[in-house]
């Protein structure tokens, strides 16, 4: 079983890896009228946010790589998913891809984004049995820090922050789905929308 | 990570537990009194919203002037006293009080990243989240960040009681809480500087370009 403490050594941070090419298509595209304010990360959450798919999920072991080649061209999301199996994605399969964007008064809520134990290598005996992770990437052109927007991550019972990150352009985070994490919602200041892309992905590590 | 960066962060202390729950009480009630007033800005000349605030003790941004009398003779801020007090005795040993005050968030009113001090040596900032009851997705959180205010190098989450303690040139934001939170999320500040008769602790030196606040 991971501990906490491993998770969040475990969250990868990656700054100016994706293509100049890529990001301005990327800005470009999420800029179009593609959004609807239907998406919850949670059934039980409140509020939605803003989001789009780009693949449906997936269950079990399939792979949705087909249907990203086939429909991620909206979102220029095949370019990048190629980028992070040849880098730090080495030999994960999708499981699926979508959009999720915030503006200030419009944030999510702390989850997981994978409880399932054999996702996450969480049976007991240390046994890895899978490695399931998100990878965020922040798909604006220009941030501050002072606009808000950070992802906080958390202890598994949610009682305490563990990290946070700040939104850089297209900085990517990659971490375990099973660690609990919250995108805040942008200050009073943001004057932009902050979409990010995000791709779930797992890699079958014993069976 | 750098080693500054790791030195700033080590320099970030969290504490939990130290108040007394009577105390915390006392406090928690004080803070529901209807004495806050709306305007309050972490830099004036900078920051184009405001947020909730109450004043204690103490004077302005650049007063160095021991407050200890003031905070000790004012029956109406009583706990405000005894919560220096211990912090006095415990974690802030050999520091003078020079200001305490009050600040408030609600949903949608968050702080601005700044500094509370540019004195890198002998100036520290220490927060009280005075909520009894919160939870961390709640936000509220206050991060910390690099001298350049581009990168967090640390959060804290607003739990009840909780202390942050932290020298005043450290850039840092207090975020509003979230849209499910059904409190005013309030907190007890108190600005310190180690007496003359102790040895001040060496800081990382000010990033230049690094905005100073007008007003804390």
């Amino acid at each position: 079983m991971k501990a906490m403490g491993n998770l969040m050594d475990d969250v990868q941070i990656y700054d100016d890896i994706i293509p100049k090419d890529i990001q301005a298509r990327l800005t470009a595209t999420v800029k179009k009228e593609l959004w609807t304010y239907s998406w919850t990360t949670h059934p039980d959450d409140m509020y939605p946010v803003w989001g789009r798919s780009v693949t449906n999920p997936i269950r079990g072991n399939q792979n949705a790589e087909e249907r990203l080649l086939k429909d991620g061209h909206q979102i220029d999301s095949a370019e990048i998913w190629k980028q992070f199996t040849d880098t730090f994605l080495k030999g994960h399969s999708l499981m699926r891809a979508f959009t999720i964007g915030f503006h200030h008064g419009c944030e999510g809520y702390a989850h997981g984004d994978n409880t399932d134990p054999e996702d996450n290598g969480v049976m007991g005996n240390g046994l890895n049995l899978a490695n399931y992770r998100s990878t965020i990437i922040f798909a604006v052109d220009e941030w501050k820090a002072e606009w808000g927007g950070e992802m906080i991550f958390y202890n598994r019972d949610q009682s305490d922050i563990i990290m946070a990150v700040t939104p850089k352009p297209f900085r990517v985070i990659s971490f375990p789905g099973l660690l609990p994490h919250k995108p805040n919602g942008p200050t009073r200041e943001a004057p932009e929308f902050l979409p990010l892309l995000s791709f779930r992905s797992k890699q079958i590590l014993r069976m | 990570m750098s080693n500054v960066i790791e030195l700033l962060k080590s320099r970030i202390e969290i504490h939990d537990g130290l108040i007394p729950a009577e105390l915390q009480t006392a406090v928690a009630a004080l803070m529901r009194q209807p004495r806050w007033a709306y305007g309050w800005k972490s830099n004036s000349e900078k920051d184009k919203y405001s947020f909730w605030h109450r004043h204690f003790a103490g004077g302005d941004l650049n007063s160095r002037v021991n407050c200890l009398e003031q905070l000790r003779t004012n029956p109406e801020h009583a706990s405000v006293f005894q919560v220096w007090d211990l912090l006095s005795k415990t974690i802030l040993k050999g520091h003078e009080p020079l200001r305490a005050y009050g600040n408030g968030h609600t949903f949608g009113c968050e702080g601005y990243i700044h500094v509370d001090n540019r004195d890198t040596d002998n100036y520290f900032s220490t927060i009280i989240y005075t909520n009894p009851d919160w939870k961390a997705p709640w936000g509220g959180e206050t991060l910390f960040y690099t001298l350049d205010e581009k990168d967090i190098i640390k959060a804290a989450a607003a739990l009840p009681f909780r202390i942050v303690s932290f020298p005043g040139h450290i850039p840092h934001k207090a975020n509003a809480p979230a849209r499910d939170c059904p409190h005013f999320r309030s907190a007890l500040v108190f600005k310190s500087h180690i007496g003359a008769k102790h040895t001040p602790a060496v800081a990382p030196a000010l990033a230049p370009g690094v905005v100073m606040p007008t007003e804390a």
